[in-house]
């Protein structure tokens, strides 16, 4: 960005109006890069589904807004968290039974078919 | 048919999330496990339709999700798969807020937080349209476009539901939170 000119424009937010002017209760940005980010654009970001251009935006005003960066990071932990908790360790039988269950198949009813 | 052992082989290291997802699905161990017999099964004897070198693991996930909606609607009626209602993200934001100033801020905080308990009651009361979406992009990690592909819907009602699921989600966990006073509800 150019540095301001002699003339400031309607644009220009006064000295310390930044941090009223946000959207994002979260956001501390200013003004005009005052961030309002939508859970589900912060979810297409998280999930790799953002252009490249727009990604790079998203990427810079994560690093550059705390309160987007807290945001994003809960968002983050959340995903981490439904993903550790919702493991559940395979039965130790499991495998010989769906595999026999094909194997049986293959022998054909009754199990009277040849081995290979 | 297929070879059985190189059948056997390919498959065999996808049943552990397969299994999990089926539980999550099913909602208990009994038919998870009937379920994904029955996955692999019918995943055997199309064996010869699957083209080589393409995404097994999205493959048979596609065959859990059909073999799931074919047994249910088998097996029960049920009046039509509830929608979710948006969530406002300020509604989200906070408490988000809230949650943030709970505790340390430590990497996990949410770990210590939740119990797998509460995380699998939560993720198991949501409609199953968004669970599953929420099943196969936060556990199993998979895009957009391979969840399209799964549930054979568009990638635009993949992100919807995804995102309501995981809306509704937080929301849930945050109910539960409140309930144990782990945080306060939000003055308005």
């Amino acid at each position: 960005m150019t540095e301001p000119s002699d003339h400031p424009t309607e644009s220009d937010p006064p000295p310390g109006f930044e941090a009223d002017a946000v959207a994002n209760p979260f956001c501390m940005g200013a003004p005009p890069l005052r961030c309002n980010p939508s859970l589900d654009e912060l979810y297409r970001y998280m999930d790799g589904f953002l252009d490249e251009g727009r990604e790079a935006e998203v990427r810079n005003r994560l690093a550059d807004c705390r309160g987007c960066g807290e945001i994003y990071d809960l968002q983050t932990q959340f995903r981490r968290l439904i993903e550790q908790r919702c493991q559940t360790e395979l039965p130790p039988n499991l495998k010989d039974k769906v595999f026999g269950a094909i194997a049986e198949i293959e022998l054909g009813p009754g199990g009277r078919g040849h081995r290979r | 048919m297929a070879d059985r052992a190189t059948f056997v082989e390919d498959t065999e290291p996808f049943m552990g999330s397969l299994y999990s997802t089926a539980v999550r699905l099913t909602g208990n161990r009994t038919d998870a496990e009937d379920l994904v017999q029955e996955t692999y099964l019918r995943a055997y004897r199309s064996y010869d339709s699957f083209t080589a070198g393409t995404n097994l693991r999205a493959w048979l996930f596609r065959i859990l999700n059909n073999t799931h909606i074919n047994r249910y609607r088998a097996r029960t009626r049920r009046p039509e798969e509830a929608e979710l209602d948006d969530i406002e993200d300020l509604y989200l934001y906070r408490r988000l807020q809230d949650t943030s100033r709970y505790g340390r801020s430590a990497e996990d905080q949410l770990m210590e937080v939740f119990s797998e308990a509460e995380v699998v009651a939560a993720v198991e009361g949501l409609p199953e349209a968004y669970r599953m979406a929420v099943l196969l992009a936060d556990v199993e990690g998979f895009s957009y476009k391979e969840i399209a592909e799964i549930l054979d819907i568009p990638v635009g009602t993949v992100m919807s539901r995804l995102h309501r699921g995981r809306k509704a989600l937080q929301k849930e966990l945050y109910e539960f939170a409140e309930a144990r006073g782990l945080v306060s509800a939000p003055a308005e």
